[in-house]
Protein backbone atom coordinates (compact mmCIF):
# COMPACT_ATOMS: atom_id res chain seq x y z
CA UNK A 1 0.00 0.00 0.00
CA UNK A 2 2.77 2.38 0.74
CA UNK A 3 4.34 2.16 -2.51
CA UNK A 4 0.97 2.89 -4.20
CA UNK A 5 0.36 5.92 -2.10
CA UNK A 6 4.15 7.09 -2.41
CA UNK A 7 4.00 6.74 -6.27
CA UNK A 8 0.10 8.49 -6.38
CA UNK A 9 2.04 11.52 -4.80
CA UNK A 10 5.10 11.65 -7.04
CA UNK A 11 3.16 10.79 -10.20
CA UNK A 12 0.58 13.82 -9.00
CA UNK A 13 3.26 16.49 -8.28
CA UNK A 14 5.27 15.59 -11.40
CA UNK A 15 4.72 16.11 -15.25
CA UNK A 16 5.26 12.57 -16.79
CA UNK A 17 1.55 11.51 -15.84
CA UNK A 18 -0.26 14.69 -16.81
CA UNK A 19 1.13 15.67 -20.00
CA UNK A 20 0.58 11.64 -21.10
CA UNK A 21 -2.37 12.78 -19.97
CA UNK A 22 -3.09 15.78 -21.59
CA UNK A 23 -1.80 14.11 -24.71
CA UNK A 24 -4.80 11.69 -24.78
CA UNK A 25 -7.46 14.21 -23.99
CA UNK A 26 -6.40 16.42 -25.92
CA UNK A 27 -6.55 13.31 -29.11
CA UNK A 28 -10.10 12.57 -27.89
CA UNK A 29 -11.72 15.81 -27.61
CA UNK A 30 -10.22 16.43 -30.82
CA UNK A 31 -11.39 13.09 -32.51
CA UNK A 32 -15.39 13.92 -31.11
CA UNK A 33 -15.29 17.29 -32.64
CA UNK A 34 -14.40 15.68 -36.02
CA UNK A 35 -17.15 12.93 -35.32
CA UNK A 36 -19.89 15.67 -34.96
CA UNK A 37 -20.94 15.15 -38.63
CA UNK A 38 -21.37 11.34 -38.10
CA UNK A 39 -25.04 10.57 -37.62
CA UNK A 40 -26.49 10.22 -34.48
CA UNK A 41 -27.54 6.12 -34.14
CA UNK A 42 -24.65 5.07 -35.62
CA UNK A 43 -21.70 7.46 -35.30
CA UNK A 44 -20.76 6.29 -31.61
CA UNK A 45 -19.34 3.15 -33.21
CA UNK A 46 -17.36 4.39 -35.95
CA UNK A 47 -16.23 7.24 -33.15
CA UNK A 48 -15.06 4.15 -30.58
CA UNK A 49 -13.07 2.68 -33.85
CA UNK A 50 -11.57 6.14 -34.72
CA UNK A 51 -10.75 6.73 -31.13
CA UNK A 52 -8.97 2.98 -31.37
CA UNK A 53 -7.07 3.86 -34.64
CA UNK A 54 -5.53 6.87 -32.35
CA UNK A 55 -5.12 5.53 -29.54
CA UNK A 56 -3.51 2.28 -30.43
CA UNK A 57 -0.78 4.90 -31.22
CA UNK A 58 -0.14 6.98 -28.51
CA UNK A 59 -1.00 4.93 -25.29
CA UNK A 60 1.61 2.20 -26.01
CA UNK A 61 4.70 4.66 -26.59
CA UNK A 62 3.35 6.81 -23.52
CA UNK A 63 2.78 3.95 -21.27
CA UNK A 64 6.50 1.75 -22.54
CA UNK A 65 8.15 5.72 -21.23
CA UNK A 66 6.30 5.64 -18.17
CA UNK A 67 6.86 2.11 -17.12
CA UNK A 68 10.79 2.69 -18.13
CA UNK A 69 11.46 5.91 -16.85
CA UNK A 70 9.75 5.20 -13.07
CA UNK A 71 11.78 2.10 -12.67
CA UNK A 72 14.87 3.60 -14.03
CA UNK A 73 14.42 6.69 -11.54
CA UNK A 74 14.34 4.41 -8.69
CA UNK A 75 18.07 3.24 -9.98
CA UNK A 76 18.72 7.04 -10.26
CA UNK A 77 17.70 8.32 -7.20
CA UNK A 78 19.60 5.33 -5.28
CA UNK A 79 16.61 4.66 -3.71
CA UNK A 80 16.24 1.24 -5.39
CA UNK A 81 19.94 0.28 -3.44
CA UNK A 82 18.39 1.95 -0.39
CA UNK A 83 15.34 -0.49 -0.30
CA UNK A 84 17.08 -3.68 -1.60
CA UNK A 85 19.98 -3.28 1.57
CA UNK A 86 16.89 -3.76 3.68
CA UNK A 87 13.66 -5.78 3.60
CA UNK A 88 13.13 -6.11 -0.05
CA UNK A 89 14.42 -8.34 -2.82
CA UNK A 90 14.44 -7.27 -6.81
CA UNK A 91 11.14 -9.34 -7.68
CA UNK A 92 9.22 -7.91 -4.74
CA UNK A 93 10.22 -4.61 -5.09
CA UNK A 94 9.61 -4.88 -8.52
CA UNK A 95 5.98 -6.72 -8.43
CA UNK A 96 5.20 -3.73 -5.78
CA UNK A 97 6.07 -0.97 -8.15
CA UNK A 98 4.44 -2.16 -11.36
CA UNK A 99 1.06 -2.83 -9.18
CA UNK A 100 1.19 0.97 -7.84
CA UNK A 101 2.39 2.19 -11.21
CA UNK A 102 -1.00 0.38 -12.84
CA UNK A 103 -2.71 2.05 -10.11
CA UNK A 104 -1.49 5.44 -10.95
CA UNK A 105 -1.88 5.19 -14.73
CA UNK A 106 -4.85 3.48 -14.82
CA UNK A 107 -7.11 5.52 -12.35
CA UNK A 108 -6.90 8.58 -14.48
CA UNK A 109 -6.99 6.76 -18.17
CA UNK A 110 -10.40 5.47 -16.97
CA UNK A 111 -12.03 8.47 -14.80
CA UNK A 112 -11.24 10.23 -17.99
CA UNK A 113 -13.30 7.54 -19.97
CA UNK A 114 -15.87 7.77 -18.26
CA UNK A 115 -15.82 11.72 -18.20
CA UNK A 116 -15.54 11.89 -21.85
CA UNK A 117 -18.21 9.21 -22.08
CA UNK A 118 -20.80 12.27 -20.91
CA UNK A 119 -19.46 14.26 -24.09
CA UNK A 120 -20.49 11.48 -26.21
CA UNK A 121 -23.97 11.22 -24.69
CA UNK A 122 -25.38 14.65 -26.04
CA UNK A 123 -23.91 13.86 -30.14
CA UNK A 124 -24.61 10.31 -30.00
CA UNK A 125 -26.57 7.21 -29.24
CA UNK A 126 -24.76 5.50 -26.44
CA UNK A 127 -23.96 1.75 -26.63
CA UNK A 128 -22.58 1.04 -22.96
CA UNK A 129 -21.94 -2.59 -23.33
CA UNK A 130 -19.49 -1.55 -26.33
CA UNK A 131 -17.83 1.37 -24.25
CA UNK A 132 -17.26 -0.78 -21.42
CA UNK A 133 -15.36 -3.07 -24.10
CA UNK A 134 -13.67 -0.29 -25.53
CA UNK A 135 -12.41 0.71 -21.69
CA UNK A 136 -11.43 -2.71 -21.04
CA UNK A 137 -9.45 -2.84 -24.10
CA UNK A 138 -7.85 0.06 -23.65
CA UNK A 139 -6.99 -0.95 -19.81
CA UNK A 140 -5.82 -4.58 -21.02
CA UNK A 141 -3.24 -2.65 -23.81
CA UNK A 142 -2.22 0.24 -21.33
CA UNK A 143 -1.34 -3.08 -18.38
CA UNK A 144 0.94 -4.51 -21.32
CA UNK A 145 3.08 -1.72 -22.47
CA UNK A 146 3.64 -0.47 -18.63
CA UNK A 147 4.94 -3.71 -17.61
CA UNK A 148 7.16 -3.80 -20.83
CA UNK A 149 8.08 -0.56 -20.48
CA UNK A 150 8.85 -1.32 -16.39
CA UNK A 151 11.04 -3.95 -17.84
CA UNK A 152 12.83 -2.39 -20.29
CA UNK A 153 13.37 0.28 -17.32
CA UNK A 154 14.85 -2.86 -15.38
CA UNK A 155 17.29 -3.94 -17.63
CA UNK A 156 18.68 -0.44 -18.91
CA UNK A 157 21.95 1.21 -17.73
CA UNK A 158 21.17 4.43 -19.20
CA UNK A 159 18.17 6.89 -20.53
CA UNK A 160 19.45 6.32 -23.69
CA UNK A 161 19.48 2.54 -23.27
CA UNK A 162 15.79 2.78 -22.54
CA UNK A 163 15.06 5.40 -25.08
CA UNK A 164 16.39 2.58 -28.20
CA UNK A 165 14.96 -0.26 -26.68
CA UNK A 166 11.40 1.90 -26.19
CA UNK A 167 11.42 2.86 -29.87
CA UNK A 168 12.59 -0.64 -31.13
CA UNK A 169 9.73 -2.40 -28.77
CA UNK A 170 6.99 0.30 -30.31
CA UNK A 171 8.54 -0.06 -33.75
CA UNK A 172 8.18 -3.96 -33.51
CA UNK A 173 4.49 -4.40 -32.69
CA UNK A 174 3.20 -1.76 -35.43
CA UNK A 175 5.10 -2.69 -37.91
CA UNK A 176 8.06 -5.11 -37.50
CA UNK A 177 5.78 -8.26 -36.22
CA UNK A 178 3.32 -7.75 -39.16
CA UNK A 179 5.86 -7.80 -41.73
CA UNK A 180 7.69 -10.90 -40.53
CA UNK A 181 4.70 -12.08 -40.97
CA UNK A 182 3.89 -11.55 -44.15
CA UNK A 183 7.06 -13.19 -45.50
CA UNK A 184 5.48 -16.54 -43.95
CA UNK A 185 1.85 -15.67 -45.18
CA UNK A 186 2.54 -17.93 -48.59
CA UNK A 187 2.87 -21.34 -46.49
CA UNK A 188 0.48 -21.38 -43.88
CA UNK A 189 -1.80 -23.63 -44.74
CA UNK A 190 -5.26 -25.13 -42.93
CA UNK A 191 -2.68 -27.63 -40.89
CA UNK A 192 -0.29 -24.97 -39.63
CA UNK A 193 -3.07 -22.18 -39.44
CA UNK A 194 -3.02 -22.39 -35.81
CA UNK A 195 0.25 -22.06 -34.99
CA UNK A 196 0.05 -18.94 -37.32
CA UNK A 197 -2.55 -17.45 -35.77
CA UNK A 198 -1.24 -17.66 -32.28
CA UNK A 199 1.76 -15.83 -33.67
CA UNK A 200 -0.68 -13.32 -35.10
CA UNK A 201 -2.30 -12.54 -31.75
CA UNK A 202 0.62 -12.60 -29.65
CA UNK A 203 0.73 -9.25 -31.15
CA UNK A 204 -1.25 -6.93 -28.38
CA UNK A 205 -2.51 -4.33 -30.84
CA UNK A 206 -4.09 -7.40 -33.10
CA UNK A 207 -5.47 -8.79 -29.83
CA UNK A 208 -7.15 -5.33 -28.94
CA UNK A 209 -8.50 -4.78 -31.79
CA UNK A 210 -9.92 -8.21 -32.96
CA UNK A 211 -11.07 -8.16 -29.30
CA UNK A 212 -13.08 -5.09 -29.88
CA UNK A 213 -14.29 -5.25 -32.99
CA UNK A 214 -15.83 -8.62 -32.54
CA UNK A 215 -17.21 -7.07 -29.46
CA UNK A 216 -18.98 -4.05 -30.85
CA UNK A 217 -20.37 -6.48 -33.97
CA UNK A 218 -18.38 -4.25 -36.34
CA UNK A 219 -16.19 -7.66 -37.67
CA UNK A 220 -18.79 -10.86 -38.21
CA UNK A 221 -17.62 -14.07 -37.69
CA UNK A 222 -20.47 -15.46 -40.20
CA UNK A 223 -19.57 -16.98 -43.74
CA UNK A 224 -16.04 -17.59 -42.76
CA UNK A 225 -13.73 -20.19 -45.01
CA UNK A 226 -12.39 -23.28 -43.43
CA UNK A 227 -8.81 -21.35 -43.12
CA UNK A 228 -10.43 -18.40 -41.69
CA UNK A 229 -12.37 -20.18 -39.08
CA UNK A 230 -9.26 -22.03 -37.94
CA UNK A 231 -7.30 -18.86 -37.92
CA UNK A 232 -9.97 -17.45 -35.34
CA UNK A 233 -9.49 -21.44 -33.60
CA UNK A 234 -10.55 -19.21 -29.83
CA UNK A 235 -12.54 -16.38 -28.75
CA UNK A 236 -11.30 -13.23 -28.71
CA UNK A 237 -11.41 -12.49 -25.30
CA UNK A 238 -9.07 -15.49 -24.35
CA UNK A 239 -6.59 -13.89 -27.31
CA UNK A 240 -6.78 -10.98 -25.50
CA UNK A 241 -6.39 -12.60 -21.53
CA UNK A 242 -3.56 -15.00 -22.90
CA UNK A 243 -1.96 -12.22 -24.80
CA UNK A 244 -2.13 -10.10 -21.37
CA UNK A 245 -1.05 -13.16 -19.26
CA UNK A 246 1.88 -14.05 -21.71
CA UNK A 247 3.44 -10.80 -22.14
CA UNK A 248 3.04 -10.03 -18.17
CA UNK A 249 4.60 -12.95 -17.71
CA UNK A 250 7.61 -12.01 -20.10
CA UNK A 251 7.82 -8.77 -19.19
CA UNK A 252 8.52 -9.84 -15.31
CA UNK A 253 10.58 -12.53 -16.00
CA UNK A 254 13.21 -10.40 -18.00
CA UNK A 255 12.57 -7.78 -15.64
CA UNK A 256 14.31 -10.11 -12.47
CA UNK A 257 16.56 -12.03 -14.76
CA UNK A 258 17.98 -9.37 -16.58
CA UNK A 259 17.72 -6.39 -13.74
CA UNK A 260 20.44 -4.19 -13.55
CA UNK A 261 20.44 -2.74 -9.94
CA UNK A 262 23.64 -0.09 -11.02
CA UNK A 263 26.28 -0.15 -13.34
CA UNK A 264 28.62 -1.91 -11.57
CA UNK A 265 27.50 -5.23 -13.19
CA UNK B 1 30.71 -6.30 13.95
CA UNK B 2 31.96 -7.36 10.91
CA UNK B 3 33.90 -10.02 10.01
CA UNK B 4 35.49 -10.82 6.28
CA UNK B 5 37.12 -13.58 5.72
CA UNK B 6 39.58 -14.48 2.38
CA UNK B 7 36.62 -12.87 0.23
CA UNK B 8 37.23 -12.83 -3.36
CA UNK B 9 35.40 -10.66 -6.26
CA UNK B 10 36.52 -10.19 -9.93
CA UNK B 11 34.99 -9.32 -13.06
CA UNK B 12 35.91 -11.52 -15.93
CA UNK B 13 39.58 -11.82 -15.22
CA UNK B 14 40.30 -8.40 -13.20
CA UNK B 15 40.35 -9.16 -9.49
CA UNK B 16 39.01 -6.92 -8.00
CA UNK B 17 39.33 -7.90 -4.08
CA UNK B 18 42.28 -10.63 -3.15
CA UNK B 19 41.62 -12.61 -0.28
CA UNK B 20 40.37 -9.70 1.42
CA UNK B 21 40.18 -10.58 5.55
CA UNK B 22 39.20 -7.80 8.08
CA UNK B 23 37.26 -7.34 11.35
CA UNK B 24 35.52 -4.15 12.37
CA UNK B 25 34.98 -4.54 16.20
CA UNK B 26 31.58 -3.11 17.61
CA UNK B 27 31.26 0.56 17.73
CA UNK B 28 33.91 1.16 15.86
CA UNK B 29 33.75 4.15 13.56
CA UNK B 30 36.55 2.91 10.54
CA UNK B 31 37.17 5.17 7.08
CA UNK B 32 37.25 3.31 3.92
CA UNK B 33 40.31 4.21 1.96
CA UNK B 34 41.44 3.60 -1.27
CA UNK B 35 42.13 5.21 -4.75
CA UNK B 36 39.41 5.90 -7.01
CA UNK B 37 38.52 2.06 -8.90
CA UNK B 38 40.47 0.08 -6.20
CA UNK B 39 36.89 -1.77 -5.56
CA UNK B 40 35.61 0.37 -2.28
CA UNK B 41 32.16 -0.30 -4.04
CA UNK B 42 32.80 -3.73 -4.93
CA UNK B 43 33.81 -4.54 -1.26
CA UNK B 44 30.48 -2.19 0.29
CA UNK B 45 28.09 -3.92 -2.19
CA UNK B 46 29.55 -7.22 -0.73
CA UNK B 47 28.97 -6.54 2.33
CA UNK B 48 25.37 -5.51 1.80
CA UNK B 49 24.42 -9.02 -0.35
CA UNK B 50 24.61 -7.19 -3.75
CA UNK B 51 27.13 -8.99 -5.13
CA UNK B 52 27.36 -13.04 -4.38
CA UNK B 53 29.57 -13.54 -2.46
CA UNK B 54 31.30 -16.77 -4.21
CA UNK B 55 34.41 -17.19 -2.57
CA UNK B 56 35.21 -16.46 1.11
CA UNK B 57 32.77 -14.99 4.00
CA UNK B 58 31.10 -12.07 5.14
CA UNK B 59 29.75 -12.60 8.74
CA UNK B 60 27.44 -9.43 10.11
CA UNK B 61 27.05 -9.76 13.91
CA UNK B 62 27.89 -13.05 13.73
CA UNK B 63 25.65 -14.01 10.60
CA UNK B 64 26.43 -15.46 7.43
CA UNK B 65 25.21 -13.14 4.30
CA UNK B 66 25.16 -15.98 2.37
CA UNK B 67 22.30 -17.12 4.23
CA UNK B 68 18.91 -16.73 2.43
CA UNK B 69 16.79 -15.48 5.58
CA UNK B 70 18.35 -12.06 5.67
CA UNK B 71 18.11 -11.65 9.30
CA UNK B 72 21.78 -9.90 9.11
CA UNK B 73 19.88 -7.30 6.75
CA UNK B 74 17.92 -5.87 10.61
CA UNK B 75 21.39 -5.03 11.51
CA UNK B 76 22.99 -3.19 8.56
CA UNK B 77 21.86 0.11 7.22
CA UNK B 78 23.41 1.75 4.03
CA UNK B 79 23.67 5.24 2.76
CA UNK B 80 24.75 5.11 -0.76
CA UNK B 81 26.84 7.68 -2.58
CA UNK B 82 25.10 10.95 -4.48
CA UNK B 83 21.43 9.47 -3.61
CA UNK B 84 18.86 12.21 -4.52
CA UNK B 85 15.22 9.72 -2.95
CA UNK B 86 12.46 11.27 -4.09
CA UNK B 87 12.54 14.65 -4.62
CA UNK B 88 8.43 15.92 -5.04
CA UNK B 89 8.17 14.03 -1.87
CA UNK B 90 8.49 16.26 1.27
CA UNK B 91 11.32 15.08 3.50
CA UNK B 92 8.84 13.43 5.87
CA UNK B 93 7.21 11.42 3.27
CA UNK B 94 10.40 10.03 2.20
CA UNK B 95 11.04 9.10 6.05
CA UNK B 96 7.67 7.55 6.13
CA UNK B 97 8.06 5.63 2.73
CA UNK B 98 11.10 4.06 3.64
CA UNK B 99 9.83 3.78 7.66
CA UNK B 100 6.94 1.36 6.28
CA UNK B 101 9.64 -0.26 3.93
CA UNK B 102 11.41 -1.19 7.24
CA UNK B 103 8.84 -2.50 8.94
CA UNK B 104 5.07 -2.30 7.77
CA UNK B 105 3.84 1.00 9.85
CA UNK B 106 5.79 3.64 10.06
CA UNK B 107 6.01 5.33 14.08
CA UNK B 108 5.70 8.66 13.54
CA UNK B 109 7.32 9.50 16.82
CA UNK B 110 10.39 7.55 16.14
CA UNK B 111 10.46 9.76 12.77
CA UNK B 112 10.22 12.75 14.59
CA UNK B 113 13.25 11.87 17.10
CA UNK B 114 15.72 10.63 13.89
CA UNK B 115 14.60 14.28 12.31
CA UNK B 116 15.15 16.23 15.14
CA UNK B 117 18.50 13.92 16.14
CA UNK B 118 19.75 15.78 12.55
CA UNK B 119 18.12 18.92 13.13
CA UNK B 120 15.55 18.81 10.15
CA UNK B 121 11.95 18.55 12.04
CA UNK B 122 11.52 22.26 11.33
CA UNK B 123 12.01 21.74 7.36
CA UNK B 124 10.12 18.17 7.32
CA UNK B 125 7.30 19.45 5.71
CA UNK B 126 9.11 20.73 2.10
CA UNK B 127 9.46 19.16 -1.13
CA UNK B 128 13.14 17.23 -1.18
CA UNK B 129 13.61 18.72 -4.65
CA UNK B 130 14.47 22.20 -2.20
CA UNK B 131 16.96 20.32 0.21
CA UNK B 132 20.48 21.84 0.08
CA UNK B 133 22.90 19.26 -0.56
CA UNK B 134 23.48 19.24 3.46
CA UNK B 135 20.07 18.42 4.01
CA UNK B 136 19.40 15.91 1.79
CA UNK B 137 22.49 14.00 3.51
CA UNK B 138 21.22 14.42 7.16
CA UNK B 139 17.96 13.25 6.03
CA UNK B 140 19.61 10.00 4.55
CA UNK B 141 21.27 10.15 7.77
CA UNK B 142 17.72 10.13 9.61
CA UNK B 143 16.70 7.22 7.38
CA UNK B 144 19.11 4.80 8.41
CA UNK B 145 19.04 6.27 11.82
CA UNK B 146 15.49 5.47 11.55
CA UNK B 147 16.11 1.85 10.88
CA UNK B 148 18.04 1.00 14.63
CA UNK B 149 20.72 -0.92 12.48
CA UNK B 150 23.58 -1.47 14.75
CA UNK B 151 26.04 -0.99 12.05
CA UNK B 152 26.12 1.79 9.17
CA UNK B 153 27.67 1.63 6.08
CA UNK B 154 28.45 5.39 4.53
CA UNK B 155 28.94 5.99 0.74
CA UNK B 156 31.11 9.13 1.32
CA UNK B 157 28.55 11.02 3.18
CA UNK B 158 30.03 14.55 2.86
CA UNK B 159 31.32 14.29 -0.88
CA UNK B 160 29.96 17.74 -2.49
CA UNK B 161 29.09 19.21 0.74
CA UNK B 162 30.18 23.25 1.66
CA UNK B 163 32.27 23.42 5.09
CA UNK B 164 29.22 23.46 7.14
CA UNK B 165 27.23 21.15 6.08
CA UNK B 166 30.23 18.77 5.92
CA UNK B 167 30.49 20.10 10.32
CA UNK B 168 26.78 19.00 10.80
CA UNK B 169 27.14 15.76 9.58
CA UNK B 170 30.43 14.97 11.46
CA UNK B 171 28.83 16.27 14.61
CA UNK B 172 25.63 13.94 13.88
CA UNK B 173 28.19 10.98 13.25
CA UNK B 174 30.60 11.54 16.51
CA UNK B 175 27.11 11.07 18.20
CA UNK B 176 26.38 8.42 17.41
CA UNK B 177 28.18 6.33 19.83
CA UNK B 178 26.58 3.12 20.03
CA UNK B 179 26.83 2.42 16.29
CA UNK B 180 29.77 0.73 13.86
CA UNK B 181 30.34 2.61 11.31
CA UNK B 182 32.26 2.27 8.16
CA UNK B 183 32.33 5.40 5.51
CA UNK B 184 34.53 5.63 2.58
CA UNK B 185 35.89 9.09 2.65
CA UNK B 186 38.45 11.19 0.41
CA UNK B 187 38.53 13.46 3.30
CA UNK B 188 41.81 12.84 5.60
CA UNK B 189 40.50 15.78 8.13
CA UNK B 190 36.81 14.10 8.74
CA UNK B 191 39.19 10.53 9.57
CA UNK B 192 40.88 12.44 11.57
CA UNK B 193 37.98 13.98 13.77
CA UNK B 194 35.73 10.94 13.88
CA UNK B 195 36.99 7.46 12.92
CA UNK B 196 39.61 5.63 14.72
CA UNK B 197 40.34 2.94 12.39
CA UNK B 198 41.03 2.87 8.63
CA UNK B 199 40.99 0.04 6.51
CA UNK B 200 42.83 0.80 3.02
CA UNK B 201 42.35 -0.86 -0.22
CA UNK B 202 45.03 -1.21 -2.69
CA UNK B 203 45.94 -3.95 -5.49
CA UNK B 204 42.81 -5.81 -3.78
CA UNK B 205 44.23 -6.22 -0.65
CA UNK B 206 42.79 -4.53 2.46
CA UNK B 207 44.65 -3.87 5.75
CA UNK B 208 43.87 -2.06 8.79
CA UNK B 209 45.58 0.84 10.78
CA UNK B 210 44.60 2.94 13.32
CA UNK B 211 44.43 6.71 11.89
CA UNK B 212 47.39 7.39 13.30
CA UNK B 213 49.22 4.37 12.30
CA UNK B 214 48.02 4.92 9.03
CA UNK B 215 49.01 8.11 8.42
CA UNK B 216 52.46 8.07 9.62
CA UNK B 217 53.12 4.61 7.03
CA UNK B 218 51.57 6.39 4.09
CA UNK B 219 53.51 9.84 5.16
CA UNK B 220 50.10 11.78 4.61
CA UNK B 221 49.92 15.62 6.33
CA UNK B 222 47.59 17.24 4.47
CA UNK B 223 44.05 16.91 4.32
CA UNK B 224 43.26 14.79 0.97
CA UNK B 225 43.66 11.49 -0.71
Amino acid sequence: MHYIWKEWKENLRGKGLWLSLSIIVILTISILFRSSALSYDQGFYILLINLLDSLIYFIPILCLFIGAFSIFQEKEQKTLIMLLTKKDHYPSFFLKKSLALFIVVLVPLVTWFFLYLLLIKFNFQLDIKSYLLFILAMVVMSLVFLQMGAAIGSISRSRMQIIGYTIFVWFYFFFLHDFILLSFLPDVTYENVKLFSFIYFLNPLQAVRMFLETGMGVYSFGHMSRLMQAFMWTKPILFLAGNLLIWLGISVGTAIVFNRKEGYE
Amino acid sequence: MIEVTHLNQSFGKKTILDSVTIKINKNEICALVGRNGAGKSTFIHSLLGLLPVKQGSIAINGMDVKKKNNDWKRSIAYLPEKFMLYPTLTGLENMSFFAEAVSKTADLEKIEQALKSVRLWEDCDVQVKKYSKGMLQRLGLAITLYQDANILILDEPTSGIDPMGRKEILQVLKSLHDKTILLSSHHLDEIKQICSHVVYLQDGKMEKYTVADFLNTHHLGGSGL
